[in-house]
């Protein structure tokens, strides 16, 4: 993409995370670029073909999260993972935040989201089952155990930004975010999975939960 | 209080669970009650009051949930802690999907409500504590670990209601909701616990609708 299109999306993102989706307009936008409304309407003449361009890069973001034949054989894949997700939270926030908004007013873009949720969702739950049988994870002691893990640990990741702002626990920090993500699958290690966490996780959450200097 | 209060903060409070607290007004609010706009100012100057109202009534309900004398010993008592916060949040389900708008348009009330999630955070993780010292539940894994259970426990009752609008799907009903939470719990439980469970809250489970099911 050309200059000024890349400015006006960065702008826009950086509006709809900061004001939420509904309260941002084309003037803002405009003013945050640094250009005429004018001239912003000659690159995206609505509200609307922002909302699609920003969509767009959303997808190229999201998909190769999603892909089926992403394999993270090991944990540390999974940490991996956890960063993406974490960058993903960060840089989109209002994709996470503004869900009434987005159905009320955007929904092609919401029914992409719920699209990306189910894939999300069973991609999660497949990770799990994969690391039980690998013998990572003990056999599950309650029927349904691991798909309801699976739900809660989607449910970690989708709602983390909006409990941040919403408890008011101070800055947004990636090492909290993987921490609570890494305490559901704790109870569960066997020896050698715990062996593997503890050698190859805990350092690096370790690592990023030193704080910024 | 009178009958025409009443009916205004009933016909409110579902508007605002049915459409959201931004986009209800005055008039729609006068129109479910079936009273003019002229009325409903004479009981209430401003949408801004029966907010206010409406967070007086959720609070009566919300102090004795979290109140620290709250006792619950066993598990069935956490159970029961359950249905309360499900009936809550069934009821008053605006408070749990708009909190953004809430604190954005209603600070004030916003700052009560943070000091209810710290107060249920630290309850929950104080239960678990206290069943450590019963058997019912294993010491900590790790330092604080049971806190970071606790929050999680808080998120997945604040954001159940949202949840299906996230998914697409129906709101699941007060038995996921229970086993979404008990869930977090079982991995914890000693053979005591385990046992106590089975007795009393996996039975509890089964006497709901089995029809329902994790999507």
């Amino acid at each position: 993409m050309k200059a000024t299109p890349q400015k006006i999306i960065n702008a826009a993102v950086s509006l709809f995370n900061q004001f939420g989706l509904a309260n941002v307009r084309l003037q803002h936008i405009a003013d945050k670029t640094g250009i005429s409304v004018g001239n912003l309407a000659y690159h995206f003449p609505k509200k609307a073909s922002i909302i699609r361009q920003i969509d767009q890069d959303l997808e190229k973001v999201i998909e190769p999260l999603l892909s089926n034949e992403l394999t993270f054989p090991h944990l540390i894949d999974f940490d991996n993972q956890l960063s993406c997700y974490y960058a993903l939270l960060n840089n989109y926030t209002f994709y996470f935040l503004d869900l009434l908004e987005m159905e009320r007013a955007f929904p092609v873009m919401h029914i992409k989201r719920k699209k990306y949720i189910q894939r999300m969702v069973g991609q999660i739950g497949a990770w799990i089952r994969h690391h039980e049988k690998n013998g990572i994870f003990q056999p599950q002691i309650r029927p349904n155990q691991y798909r309801i893990l699976g739900h809660t640990i989607w449910m970690i990741i989708t709602f983390w930004m909006t409990q941040q702002k919403v408890s008011n626990t101070g800055k947004s920090n990636e090492g909290t975010f993987k921490e609570t993500v890494w305490n559901q699958f704790l109870p569960i290690f066997t020896p050698v999975g715990l062996m593997e966490y503890e050698a190859i996780i805990l350092p690096q959450l370790k690592l990023v939960n030193m704080p910024d200097l | 209080m009178s009958q025409t209060k009443l009916k205004i903060l009933d016909a409110a409070l579902y508007l605002f669970n049915t459409y959201g607290l931004i986009n209800v007004r005055l008039q729609h609010i006068a129109d479910e009650a079936g009273i003019s706009v002229g009325n409903l100012a004479y009981h209430y100057y401003a949408k801004e009051a029966i907010v206010k109202k409406i967070d007086e009534d959720l609070s009566k309900l919300l102090i004795p949930i979290i109140s620290e004398n709250r006792f619950f010993p066993s598990l069935i008592d956490f159970d029961n802690q359950l249905a309360r916060y499900y009936h809550m949040l069934r009821n008053y389900s605006f408070y749990f999907l708009d909190l953004l708008e809430l604190k954005r348009a209603y600070p004030k009330l916003y700052r009560k409500r943070e000091v209810y999630i710290k107060k249920i955070i630290h309850q929950i993780e104080n239960w678990f504590c206290f069943n450590v010292e019963r058997g019912l539940i294993i010491p900590e894994i790790r330092p604080k670990h049971y806190q970071v259970i606790a929050h999680t426990i808080w998120m997945v009752i604040t954001f159940w209601m949202t949840k299906p609008l996230d998914k697409g799907i129906p709101e699941e009903g007060e038995r996921i909701f229970k086993e979404v939470v008990w869930s977090q719990v079982l991995p914890y439980l000693t053979d005591t616990g385990r046992l106590e469970f089975d007795l009393m809250i996996e039975r509890l489970l089964d006497s709901y609708n089995p029809e329902y099911e994790v999507k």
